[in-house]
């Protein structure tokens, strides 16, 4: 193609599903209801750990309306993305507080709900798992006591049988010894945070019926469609083709609707009543407890550097707390081992990560898959290691930012193209945030002001054979439908891959219809649309299915207009010459086939196609963790400003700050927009979220109550900018950047406040409690 | 979603209220009184409490509106947060309380008896009725009571069951006084309160309120006492306040007990200084 400059790609579009949305007119799951649909409720536990004696049904048939009632021995198959663990209803024993143990189906919801308050279980509690760290140390108390015989899904995972080791990735890179010889320097820091929840505004739901044929229809709340179609298949020994998933549009998700959990509870209660479409909607505390959460962790970082701040080596130990059930976890204990070191280049790298299972609720994929998690242990260390050595925080990440010619922890060689410029982004920050050297300022009123900064990096954890497609058909006015298995949960996707199509097309964006609606029926596969994955995997598949339509367009326009196919190009909705552009014909003369004045007709209807998968992904060699995790990696930097009050040790955050290498910003004000919902995100779990728990390992605030998320209020400025290094791969260079908001603000967050209150704040969140504590320490 | 079914009575009239309650009572049904219902519906919910009839307060009259007569100020234990902070001007440290309980919306449908008797350890809009020493009606099978406020909730008492509150009347001497009042929670302004003080001065003496840190709201004559000891330092009294407590210090996922000292320590210095400052 010859370069022209871009037209669509790079500029502001208002997102398609935008008026619908500020109208109050999109629909979700949940608010579609249809006659006779029966209600399912969820009886779930009590307790964290406890043996099941008995279960008791026969008092729910009291309650009018009720239809049927399912537990645990109904259907006691193991089943789970990465390692098969978990049954869908408890069998024997309740592993957290919250899991389902029985479903009751009545007519009403509240007739459902009264009968599973019916139902009597006699529990014998056990001790529990309240931490990683426990998990690890106490092998005494066993969460899954057959680990061993459970089925591992994917390649790559190391349960360990007779522990609660769910998983266990090494990294082995260079000559440890080597690398802490040559440091000058060396800062040793343990960090821990607890589980924490996705928020999400819309709660997790789902429809399911079984028709006559045996065909199973689901219609649910998920960021993987077509993944609940592969797991209720393999799962239920179902065809694949006579299963239909569809998804509507999602109010949230944030990796937390990537799970396959509910779908599995709908069928089993459709089945329990013949079929019947049944509704299975969580409630608020469900959706906090009972589903997966946000992965909690304890981390030991250790890193050297010589006096010039050169790092020279890194050990980590991770214990990710997975909770009951490993699902993402064990993915995610992966993600933060294959980056473990940051965007830095260090030639010693030592890392065991693990996956625990704790008897805390279950742990699936969050922004970020690990990433905000390793983040924070390392951005917090690196500013350890700068007071050390007495240097700026931003020239201690300069000089060891990673850059083309390096390699990462399992030492895949980077490029320009695959990794981006992080010493760009340091610089674009410090302008900024007007960033200088110079340390805290005190306010008038004796509060302190500090900017506190991060580096982050992330590949995306797919696997080695994720894809997307594109289907496009045309309308006889010759404008478009793009079909694709991407799900829109807020992020804007759909806009941006008709920004994409219009811009290859050159065609009116008006002039592209996107479906929101995703059918496992009619739309090509999509691996899921997780791990920032979409602008890329199905941005290439809609420059495919362009490419399609534009040589088909070609191949009739040249018997058309009498010409080779060369002679010619495609834009604004027409064919034409290319040195004599007023040789043409109306695309939409074309589409439905061209007729010839004298009728008859040549072409037949024109369908674009194109899908994508991404290329040389290799499994970890399980010993020294070698191997390509994923396709590219983004950098960027974050800054944070506090306002500290050093006598109560309140603070507000006044300034957030992302310098995101995109690759290509495909929608500036999309762009921006996840960027700033990313630092949101990622401000609101690291000064206030998480989930508390008591002795019992029993969660105190599944609630909006006790739960505590960052109000409209305690928003601080957000300033955001790019860099622009392509991915020669990417559709016009773009990265992904979905995720990347989220990554270093907790680590920005604490540094900031570590060096306004001068204590080491090394774990979340950071409540102005924390803050008591730890100056308490230091004085005593 | 409730799942239970449940009986709903909204009476005209307080001596209505009562019989309702009582022939309830007769049948063997237990009855709750009704205003806003966020505590009700929640608790419902949640599976904690199941009644058999809730009765509204909020269609009576006496427990509507509020009267601004000669010496005082008459507010109806169904006026909602939101109607104070909106309307009651003349009761500065009640509006400061209410505006900062819950949201806005929440506000709109918290009753003042709703809170007062609310089931959890805060019940704020309780202190600016204690530091006035507020007269409660309470409503009963003996008939209309006026009592005094500290006692009738002294030690996180409630009403008995079947009693029910009518209205507060505060002398609008008392209710326009000089007042601190400082709230802190565990991060976001809209947390319940880890520790929540206030404090009105009149004719010289410091008279104060918590909540927060104990299981219920309460005044203390002793504290008061020692607050008002200018023999002792500002940090002196603080500190000797603390130690005289009614109860231990709340120790929960909010906050625990030493933190809690820490914050109410800072608050009550802060007050005293603030009226130190003032006066
Ligand atoms: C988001 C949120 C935040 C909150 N934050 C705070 C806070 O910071 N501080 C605080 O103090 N509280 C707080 N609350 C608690 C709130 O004050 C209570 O929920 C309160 O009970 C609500 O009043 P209501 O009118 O809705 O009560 P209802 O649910 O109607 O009733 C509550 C209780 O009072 C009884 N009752 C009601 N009226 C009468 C009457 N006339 N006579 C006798 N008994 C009666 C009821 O039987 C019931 O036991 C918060 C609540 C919410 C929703």
């Amino acid at each position: 193609m010859t370069e022209r400059p871009l037209s669509v790609v790079g500029h502001f579009v208002t997102r398609v599903d935008g008026y619908d949305k500020a109208y109050g007119r999109t629909k979700y799951t949940a608010d579609v209801s249809l006659p006779e649909t029966l209600h399912v409720q969820m009886l779930t536990s009590p307790y964290a750990h406890a043996k099941i004696n008995h279960i008791d049904t026969s008092r729910i048939w009291d309650v009018q309306g009720v239809r049927a009632v399912v537990t645990g021995n109904d259907f006691p198959i193991r089943v789970g993305p990465l390692v098969a663990d978990r049954m869908p209803l408890a069998v024997d024993k309740v592993r957290y507080y919250g899991e389902p143990v029985a479903l009751v189906i009545a007519n009403k919801p509240h007739q459902a709900k009264a009968a599973c308050n019916k139902i009597k279980v006699s529990y014998e509690q056990l001790p529990v798992i309240n931490s990683p760290q426990e998990a690890m140390q106490n092998e005494s108390v066993l969460i899954h006591e057959q680990l061993n015989d459970y089925k591992l899904q994917v390649e790559g995972i190391c349960a360990v049988p007779n522990t609660n080791i769910a998983n266990h990735t090494k990294i082995r890179k260079g000559d440890m010894e080597k690398g802490w010889k040559n440091s000058d320097k060396i800062v040793e820091a343990e960090f821990s945070f607890s589980p924490s929840d996705h928020a999400a505004l819309e709660t997790r739901a789902v429809r399911a019926e079984i028709l006559p044929d045996g065909r199973v229809m689901i219609y649910t709340s998920s960021q993987g469609p077509f993944y609940v179609k592969k797991l209720l298949s393999q799962f239920l020994k179902i065809d694949e083709g006579k299963i239909s998933v569809q998804t509507s549009m999602l109010g949230g998700a944030f990796g937390g609707k990537g799970c396959v959990q509910l779908e599995f509870l709908a069928y089993l209660a459709s089945k329990a009543v013949g079929g019947k479409m049944v509704r299975l909607v969580n409630s608020r505390e469900q959706d906090m407890v009972t589903s997966p959460v946000h992965i909690g962790l304890h981390a030991k970082v250790k890193l050297g550097a010589d006096s010039a701040g050169k790092l020279q080596a890194a050990s980590y130990e991770f214990l990710f707390d997975g909770g009951a059930y490993s699902d993402m976890g064990a993915g995610i204990s992966k993600a933060g081992a294959v980056d473990c070191t940051g965007p830095y280049k260090i030639d010693n790298v030592h890392c065991d990560s693990y996956c625990m299972y704790t008897n805390h609720p279950y742990a699936t994929s969050f922004r970020g898959f690990g990433h905000p998690e390793q983040a924070f242990a390392m951005e917090r260390t690196m500013d350890m290691l700068a007071k050390e050595l007495a240097m700026d925080p931003l020239e201690l990440r300069m000089i060891n930012a990673i850059k083309p010619g390096d390699t990462t922890p399992t030492q895949v060689h980077l490029n320009a193209s695959n990794l981006g410029d992080l010493p760009s982004c340091l610089r674009k920050l410090k302008t900024l945030t007007d960033y200088k050297e110079t340390k805290s300022k005190i306010t008038k009123e004796g509060k302190i002001r500090t900017i506190g900064i991060s580096a982050f990096w992330k590949t995306s954890s797919t696997p080695p054979n994720a894809t997307a497609g594109v289907i496009l058909t045309f309308n006889t006015d010759g404008s478009i439908n793009l079909n694709c298995g991407a799900v829109e949960l807020g992020q804007g996707s759909k806009t941006v891959l008709a920004q994409i199509l219009a811009e290859r097309l050159q065609m009116d964006m008006k002039k592209i219809n996107v479906t929101f609606e995703v059918s496992t029926e009619y739309d090509p596969h999509q691996w899921k649309t997780v791990a920032s994955s979409t602008t890329y995997l199905a941005g290439r598949a809609v420059l495919a299915a362009a490419d399609d339509i534009i040589r088909q367009l070609k191949q009739i326009g040249s018997v058309a207009l009498r010409c080779s196919p060369d002679d010619l190009n495609v834009g604004q909705r027409l064919i034409y010459l290319k040195d004599s552009p007023e040789y043409n014909m109306k695309i939409k003369d074309v589409v439905v086939a061209y007729k010839y004045p004298n009728g008859n007709s040549v072409g037949g209807l024109v369908i674009g196609k194109g899908s994508h998968v991404v290329r040389h992904l290799t499994p970890l060699d399980p010993h020294t963790g070698f191997g390509k995790p994923g396709p590219q990696w983004t950098v960027g930097a974050q800054a944070v400003e506090t306002e500290y009050d050093p006598k109560t040790h309140a603070y507000r955050i006044i300034k957030a700050a992302t310098v995101l290498d995109a690759g290509k910003v495909i929608n500036p004000a999309l762009a921006i927009g996840q960027m700033r919902g990313g630092m949101y995100l990622g401000l609101s779990w690291a000064s206030r979220e998480s989930f508390s728990f008591d002795e019992q390992a029993i969660v105190c605030n599944p609630s909006f109550r006790s739960y505590d998320v960052m109000r409209i209020q305690d928003h601080p400025d957000y300033l955001v900018d790019f860099v622009e290094t392509p991915l020669v791969d990417g559709p016009y260079g773009a990265r992904g950047i979905g995720e990347y908001g989220v990554i270093g603000m907790a680590g920005a967050l604490a540094n900031s406040l570590s060096q306004a209150s001068s204590c080491n704040i090394n774990q979340l969140p950071i409540i102005p409690e924390t803050i008591w504590k730890l100056t308490k320490g230091d004085k005593q | 979603m409730i799942s239970f079914d449940f009986l709903y009575f909204r009476p005209k009239s307080v001596h209505e209220a009562l019989q309702i309650y009582q022939d309830l009572s007769h049948e063997g049904l237990q009855a709750v009184f009704y205003n806003g219902g966020t505590e009700i519906i929640s608790r419902a919910r949640a599976g904690e409490v199941q009644p058999d009839a809730v009765i509204d307060m909020k269609g009576i009259a006496d427990c509507q509106g509020y009267r601004d007569e000669a010496e005082w100020i008459t507010i109806g234990a169904a006026v909602t947060l939101s109607n104070i902070t909106d309307e009651i001007n003349c009761f500065p440290l009640m509006q400061r309380i209410a505006k900062e309980i819950a949201t806005r919306n929440a506000r709109n449908k918290i009753s003042i008896a709703g809170n007062v008797l609310s089931s959890l350890n805060y019940r704020e809009a309780l202190l600016p009725f204690l530091l006035t020493d507020s007269v409660a009606v309470v409503a009963g099978p003996a008939g209309i009571k006026e009592e005094n406020t500290a006692a009738l909730f002294a030690n996180g008492s409630r009403l008995e069951p079947g009693k029910l509150l009518v209205q507060f009347k505060t002398e609008k001497e008392r209710a326009g006084a000089n007042y601190f009042f400082k709230k802190k929670t565990k991060q976001s302004a809209v947390n319940y309160p880890i520790a929540t003080l206030c404090a009105m001065k009149r004719e010289g003496k410091i008279t104060a309120g918590f909540s927060g840190i104990c299981t219920f709201p309460f005044k203390d004559a002793k504290i008061d006492r020692i607050l008002n000891d200018h023999a002792l330092t500002i940090s002196a009294r603080a500190e000797e306040a603390i130690a005289h407590l009614p109860e231990k210090m709340v120790n929960d996922f909010h906050a625990s007990a030493g933190y809690r000292h820490f914050v109410l320590e800072q608050l009550l210095i802060e007050m005293l200084e603030h009226f130190e400052e003032v006066s």
